[in-house]
């Protein structure tokens, strides 16, 4: 400080300072101007191009095949070397550090929901990625450069194990042309690129001759994950079951490997046949996954064969034979039946849950629903609420809705129920015909829309959610005409099935003010999905055209700050700042 | 009738401006810590640290009366022009962005400091500061308060754990 202090003393000696400084300053502006230019399309950068590709979901097909043909008309030779700057982007301690506290002080998030949006080194990254996916094969140019990236060294942070998986996905939206560069990979240093190596080869490897050599040396890998992703990668050629079955039935002697190569071989059928000696030999003497794998495969593979081995393995309880049951149900489910009726008796509650997974798969017959009745009453909830919905369903199938309510007032020809599944696209609101409709039927349909509202689904009284809260909706378009129905609706508030409470409550909204005592009513109801829709309509919905009447809930407001559900006490602290921030202070509430 | 037009354009741009759309959102109360304070006192202590340095610097050169007055209303453009060139280039590294819009700023307020001192009233027999010098002022009070940023922000830390 001393120092520039002496140097302001004495004007006439900073001649020297000032060039400097006049040199900062044209650097400054020159820097801007550089850092600032960028190829563009249409008066936009390509780096903003390239954010929409990354915000834009992949449902809005027609934005982002916007951003993309963008990328593609700035083209490969403008685009590329931002591209590459963006995918070799590496954070440095102050941007993270400016990103942390941005963050923390809520000015800056990785959304854009803030006020500043900034990038670590990661979002560049994949910036650079979706420039890679839009431009594909006129990306080539670039592949031999991204090879080179991977031969960095990649730090262990979380956000660096990622940059080799950008790079990848920039080496597979380049294809063919990549091929080299990918075949390179095969070698590299870090296992997890090996590995991505492996399975990309096959997808810009045209003969699975050539493919099936070039990843063979990896089966001396000194990596396991890379041999056991090589033995997965062989196991899927079955067009060369020539040269893939040998290779499997030789991996089977790596210990490491053997359960994939034993499940792979699966996929070859008949052919893997060879391999059944010493399959059966593995069953005997391996280890349990391995035995597991082989004799699911030489169920798959010969499964009347196979049909010994297996009642032996189930009669000595082998741990591992679930597995190999699913797969015995898949092509001889008439002879797997009678052992899987007999694990539904079993004590064992988690044998008793497979067996059911099993028996749930079975076409219906007279044996399956009995056996499925039996389930519904299972000491354990899990085997009986299925079973119970398994039956439903097969009623339901046996008893369409459109059958269900048959004394429906109609209009127009079309009965109430038709009128009520008359929506407007994308499952929104009555259409208009509708609406006008249900109108019309006015007070005749009130009995028929109880009726739906109080609908439960035999055997099991299963509430089925849509005929329940179509009623309602019907109720809330009937408007005021549905005023006769509330003494039966504020009956049924007090029903012990929640859905019918909830879809009650639900029903009076379209009656004006008449609607408000059923929702301060709903803010007492014992269930805790009702007490929170009712805190919702009285702030948010009809609650807000009647605000003085609201006043009349607020003591009960006060008393769901104290709710022993934890949901129903966050939504009334929300709900009661919102609708009288006086009493929410006064109750602690900020 | 031009009247009423004028009016009802500002209606419109007032029902833009106050349209409480944002009050249908669905809040949920999170018990977040307030950063208010720690922001007001970071804001406040960088800027008074880097007026500090600027009158320091100029103690010897011509200024007008209420100097620091005007340093610290200088901060109205200044501060949120530095955020404007922030947000501007977002799009690059944060440690890249935040030099050059400081680059910037150092210019701009450097430029603002020398006019002050040049076409303010003043009865001083000093000498006048130059643009360059002013700059080179500037810069040396934004290098302070940038450097002192982190070292306040951990100093807060501290106090306010250890409060």
């Amino acid at each position: 400080m001393k120092l520039i202090a002496r140097f302001f003393r004495r004007p006439n000696q900073a001649v020297k300072p000032r060039f400097i400084f006049i040199l900062f300053v044209v650097a400054m502006f020159g820097v801007l101007a550089i850092c600032t230019r960028e190829p563009r399309y249409h008066g936009r950068t390509l780096t903003s191009w390239l954010q929409q590709c990354w915000d834009t979901p992949l449902m809005e097909t027609q934005r982002l095949a916007e951003a993309q043909n963008a990328v593609r008309a700035i083209g490969a030779n403008k685009a590329l070397p931002k591209l590459l700057k963006l995918v070799e982007a590496k954070d440095d301690p102050v941007s993270l550090w400016m990103i942390d506290t941005g963050e923390k002080f809520r000015i800056s998030d990785e959304f854009g929901d803030r006020f500043l949006r900034w990038h670590s080194a990661l979002d560049f990254q994949w910036l650079g990625e979706r420039g890679f996916e839009a431009l594909g094969t006129n990306a080539a140019p670039a592949a031999d450069v991204l090879g080179k990236l991977f031969d960095e060294k990649f730090p262990d942070g979380e956000d660096e194990r990622l940059h080799p998986l950008v790079i990848e996905r920039c080496l597979e939206s380049i294809g063919k042309p990549a091929e080299p560069v990918i075949c390179q990979a095969l070698t590299n240093s870090n296992p997890v690129i090996r590995q991505w190596a492996i399975d990309q080869l096959a997808s810009v490897t045209d003969d699975v001759v050539v493919y099936i050599a070039r990843i063979k040396p990896s089966l001396k890998d000194p990596s396991d994950t890379v041999r056991r992703t090589t033995v997965d990668a062989i196991g899927i050629q079955t067009s060369a079951p020539e040269l893939a079955v040998p290779i499997l039935v030789e991996a089977l002697k790596d210990s490491s490997v053997s359960v994939n190569a034993a499940n792979a071989l699966a996929n070859f059928g008949t052919n893997a046949l060879v391999a059944f000696p010493i399959l059966t030999n593995l069953v005997e003497n391996g280890n349990d996954g391995t035995a597991g794998a082989a004799l699911k495969t030489l169920i798959i593979i010969a499964p009347d064969r196979a049909f010994p081995i297996f009642t032996n393995c189930l009669a000595q309880a082998k741990p591992w034979i679930d597995a190999t049951l699913q797969a015995l149900t898949d092509v001889r489910p008439d002879k797997v039946l009678p052992i899987v009726l007999a694990r539904l008796q079993s004590p064992d509650v988690a044998m008793r849950r497979k067996a059911f997974g099993l028996l749930r798969h079975y076409p219906e017959t007279s044996q399956i629903d009995s056996a499925m009745q039996t389930a519904a009453a299972d000491s354990d909830s899990g085997v009986a609420l299925g079973a119970k919905g398994f039956l439903t369903e097969q009623y339901e199938t046996n008893h369409p809705d459109k059958f269900l309510f048959p004394d429906e007032p109609s209009y127009n020809g079309k009965r109430l129920g038709e009128w009520l599944e008359t929506r407007i696209e994308g499952g929104g609101d009555f259409t208009p015909a509708a609406k006008r409709a249900i109108h019309q039927m006015g007070t005749n349909a009130i009995p028929a829309l109880l009726k739906r509202l109080t609908y439960q689904r035999p055997p099991y009284c299963f509430s089925p959610f849509q005929i329940n809260i179509n009623a309602a909706t019907a109720f809330i378009a009937l408007g005021e005409q549905a005023e006769p129905a509330l003494p039966e609706l504020w009956m049924l508030m007090d029903n012990t099935n929640k859905e019918i409470a909830l879809t009650a409550m639900i029903a009076t909204c379209g009656t004006g003010s008449n609607a408000m005592p059923f929702l301060i009513k709903g803010l007492t109801n014992p269930f805790p999905d009702v007490r929170n829709e009712a805190a919702n309509l009285l702030t948010e919905g009809i609650g807000d055209k009647f605000p003085e009447q609201r006043k009349r809930a607020i003591p009960f407001f006060v008393k769901l700050l104290n709710d022993s559900d934890d949901d129903v006490r966050l939504n009334a602290t929300n709900q009661l700042k919102e609708i009288d921030p006086a009493t929410a202070v006064k109750f602690g509430i900020k | 009738m031009k009247t009423k037009n004028y009016f009802r354009r500002l209606g419109f741009f007032a029902a833009i401006l106050f349209c409480s759309f944002s009050a249908q959102a669905d809040p949920i109360a999170l018990p977040e810590k307030s950063v208010t304070p720690q922001i007001t006192f970071l804001i406040c202590f960088s800027i008074l640290l880097e007026t500090a340095c600027i009158l320091f610097l100029l103690r010897r050169f011509r200024k007008p009366r209420f100097f620091i007055l005007w340093l610290l209303g200088l901060h109205l453009i200044t501060y949120p022009a530095f955020l404007g060139f922030l947000w501007q280039f977002q799009d690059m590294r944060p440690a890249f962005a935040a030099a050059l819009g400081e680059g910037l700023i150092v210019i701009i307020e450097g430029t603002l400091i020398y006019l002050i001192c040049r076409y303010v009233q003043m009865k001083q027999n000093l000498p006048r500061a130059s643009l360059i010098r002013c700059w080179l002022i500037s810069l040396a009070g934004n290098a302070c308060s940038l450097i002192a940023f982190p070292l306040l922000t951990n100093l807060y830390d501290f106090i306010s754990r250890n409060a």
